[in-house]
């Protein structure tokens, strides 16, 4: 593997990291009585930004490096369902948190201050993060378990 | 709203498109031919549709309704959560059933 490979490789993995902790954020803070708003607001846009850069570096590293050289040892060795349940389910489920992410952060700034006078709303979108948070744990996870199956 | 709306239909059209392709194999095939890589072709035509769905919805006038709002917020945390369980039931009966 080259460097820069390696390089995007780390990179996925670090923005994946703080992608789902800056949601977790915004599921902890729209749990709270009084929500701080410009930290929900900034902790939601960076968390876009953190996921779709870790979108694009993943996604150079899985379309140029990792079906030729690393799922077929994966596939060949006995852990073969690490591959095919594991980082089949993974690449795919991955597609559905940018727009998770993108739904709570233009909700968050369209409401703005007003957030906490409409509960409803404000218990949905707890809903949201949470599940995009839960999500983000999943994948990650399935992440370690198809670098541990290379090994 | 506009933003919730389509991303429904972007994680609707993931599922789908994720299922069918490894079903039909010649879909799986115009992916790979088109975008050089079948997951590639997902993203881009998720991301296509999404921003399309964005931009034509947000045109449309509408009352700005708090209630129709969170039921779309509640349907697309139900779709998130639907279509990963069905990409990851899918994927383990490929694996271990057929």
């Amino acid at each position: 593997m080259t460097p820069l490979l390696k390089f995007l490789l780390a990179a996925h993995v670090v923005l994946g990291l703080l992608g789902v902790a800056a949601f977790y954020a915004v599921w902890m803070g729209l749990l709270r009585e009084t929500s701080p708003v410009k930290f929900l607001k900034a902790s939601a846009i960076w968390g876009v930004v953190f996921l779709v850069l870790s979108w694009a570096t993943g996604g150079y590293y899985y379309a140029t490096y990792y079906g030729a050289a690393v799922r077929s040892v994966i596939r060949a060795g006995q852990y073969s369902w690490a591959h095919n349940v594991f980082m089949e389910a993974k690449e795919h489920i991955f597609l559905f948190l940018p727009f998770l992410g993108i739904v709570l952060a233009v909700t968050l700034v369209a409401l703005g201050e007003r957030i906490d006078q409409k509960p409803v709303l404000k218990k949905e979108l707890a809903i949201l993060a949470g599940v995009l948070s839960v999500l983000g744990i999943f994948i990650t996870l399935a992440g370690a378990v198809i670098s541990g199956a290379v090994r | 709203m506009a933003a919730t709306i389509a991303a429904i239909c972007a994680i609707f059209f993931v599922t789908l498109i994720t299922v069918l392709a490894d079903l039909v194999p010649p879909l799986k095939d115009w992916l790979k031919a088109v975008f050089t890589h079948h997951w590639i072709g997902k993203g881009i035509l998720s991301v296509a549709l999404f921003a399309l769905l964005f931009l034509v919805l947000e045109k449309t006038p509408r009352q700005a309704e708090e209630g129709r709002l969170a039921a779309m917020l509640r349907l697309l945390s139900w779709f998130a959560v639907l279509g990963t369980l069905v990409l990851f039931g899918f994927f383990l009966y490929e694996a271990f059933v057929k």
